[in-house]
């Protein structure tokens, strides 16, 4: 029992490694977020257009198209900043979240699929495009974790 | 210290977008580029050939604009006729996928 309990504590991450280990994976998110930003703005009437031929949300598809990415970009401002790391960490797993719910819905239902995520992420395979946005989610709620367990 | 290390963080986050800013321009220029006398078909999933375009197509997020003209592919070969059996399209005849096209679609 000691010897278990004893192994936990050395499996125990430090304060310092909790850290580095959070901002490894705020930057991972900063560096997605301004590179697909970036890439939309870019063509962002092509965007729009394309967010358009989705049946749901085919009339706000302009506001859509600007939303997006300008919230990647403000999420990429939050995390790089210290004091607001943790709302950026918080928006960037919801954004994520919902990348996720949109790609998981359009390969169950979606006849003609349609993903308009940015540069080379759109090369992607669906189910590889899934499993990326899971891996990246999982990233962002350890993250929320173990800022939780620093506080 | 502490402010030292607030701004080497934001100096080190804005150094990441930039980055990522470099990286997207990157990919974009790779993507836009294409040779003057490239030929275009669409697929014609109704009499299985691919239908040559009169000329570059729009495919606008990535061959998913119109569903007549999604998977573009595409050939400097000036031997392949205009209506292309699919058996035509491969490597060999110097025929490939349209760069802008999206893996993601060829495996519906």
């Amino acid at each position: 029992m000691e010897r278990l309990l004893k192994q936990r504590r050395q499996w125990k991450l430090t304060q310092p490694a909790k850290e580095r280990i959070i901002f490894i994976i705020s930057m991972l998110f900063v560096f997605l977020f301004s590179y697909t930003a970036i890439d939309k703005l870019r063509h962002v009437e092509q965007f729009s257009r394309g967010i358009g031929k989705i049946p749901i949300v085919g009339g706000m598809h302009g506001w859509i198209a600007w939303g997006v990415p300008l919230a990647e970009l403000l999420t990429s401002a939050l995390l790089i900043i210290p004091k607001s790391n943790k709302l950026g960490i918080q928006l960037a797993t919801g954004l994520m979240s919902l990348f996720t719910l949109y790609l998981a819905l359009m390969l169950a239902f979606a006849e003609k699929r349609m993903c308009h995520c940015g540069g080379v992420i759109e090369s992607m395979g669906w189910v590889e495009h899934l499993l990326f946005n899971l891996v990246l989610t999982g990233l962002g709620l350890w993250a929320l974790r173990l800022k939780k367990r620093k506080q | 210290m502490e402010i030292k290390k607030t701004i080497s963080q934001i100096a080190l986050g804005l150094a990441v977008i930039g980055f990522g800013a470099g990286a997207s321009a990157f990919t974009t220029e790779k993507v836009a580029t294409h040779n003057q006398a490239t030929r275009f078909w669409y697929n014609d999933q109704a009499t299985g050939q691919y239908i040559e375009l009169d000329e570059a197509p729009d495919i606008e997020g990535s061959c998913r604009n119109s569903a007549p003209q999604s998977c573009v592919v595409q050939s400097d070969n000036t031997a392949l006729p205009s209506n292309m059996p699919y058996t035509q399209a491969t490597p060999a005849n110097g025929v490939s996928s349209h760069p802008a096209s999206n893996n993601a679609f060829y495996q519906q």
